[in-house]
């Protein structure tokens, strides 16, 4: 027990003479001071939570199947956006090949 | 925890290699230096038989001279106009005879244009049906005359 330890200790018990209604105070503070010193090192809740989950077998299949298609997912928005604005392009570049009034037009080259 | 680290990892590198593959294999992709994407485009835009899209293509392919001569001459008289004002800016000289030249080549040449224009539109929907026509004069809207 370090010094600090031993300080507390007797600060802890110098409250033995108060009369206060707070059972097991020595107990209750030394749990907090222990749970202090354990969360830094430890997990953060969430990390706990996914690494819970991730190391079972069904969950982890789960998980990568769902990135899978989360994959497809977000690539067929990107397919049907370029769709749009490469048919707004080849609009406007038809257009220049029949008209010969607009100008940038291939036909120029 | 590693089994958890290469879970995610895992997950990760799968749904990225399944997007690129997605995006690869589904992404509109036409380079040609002349007009074969517009046509294909064309074609899947108002649905076009072969027979259709053979025809149509034709009548491009017909007018394609009458157009880039249409348009040099366009860029001829561009380049005229940008001479005489070069001439105005720097003698202070106005050749009011030759900008009267000027304004009749370009109302000339500007009729021609939109001759030519309506006249490639009005082929090229005879080919269609009713609705594919509609269809078509929809993306030419602002070019009809």
């Amino acid at each position: 027990m370090d010094r600090e330890s031993e300080q507390l200790d007797r600060d802890l018990e110098l409250w033995q003479d108060v009369d206060i209604k707070h059972p097991r105070l020595n107990a209750r503070v030394w749990a907090r001071v222990a749970n202090e010193d354990r969360e830094p090192a430890a997990l953060p809740n969430f990390f706990r939570l996914a690494q819970s989950i991730l190391s079972r077998p069904v969950y982890a299949a789960v998980f990568v199947v769902s990135c899978v298609l989360g994959g497809l997912l977000l690539a067929e928005l990107r397919v049907a956006q370029q769709q749009v604005e490469r048919g707004e392009q080849l609009a406007e570049s038809y257009k220049q090949v029949i008209d010969p009034l607009i100008k940038d037009t291939y036909l120029f080259k | 925890m590693w089994k958890s680290i290469s879970v995610l990892a895992l997950g990760l590198a799968c749904g990225i290699l399944a997007h690129v593959s997605y995006v690869r294999a589904y992404s509109p992709a036409c380079f040609s230096a002349d007009t074969g994407c517009e046509m294909e485009w064309l074609r899947s835009e108002l649905d076009l038989s072969e027979e259709q899209f053979a025809r149509i293509t034709r009548l491009h392919g017909d007018r394609e001279r009458e157009i880039r001569t249409l348009s040099r001459k366009v860029r001829d008289l561009e380049l005229l106009l940008a001479e005489l004002e070069a001439e105005r800016v720097t003698k202070g000289y106005v050749d009011y005879l030759e900008i009267r030249n000027y304004m009749e080549a370009k109302r000339k040449l500007d009729e021609a244009c939109v001759k030519s224009t309506s006249d490639l539109i009005a082929s090229v929907g005879d080919v269609m049906n009713m609705d594919q026509r509609k269809r078509y004069f929809s993306i030419v809207q602002s070019r009809i005359n």
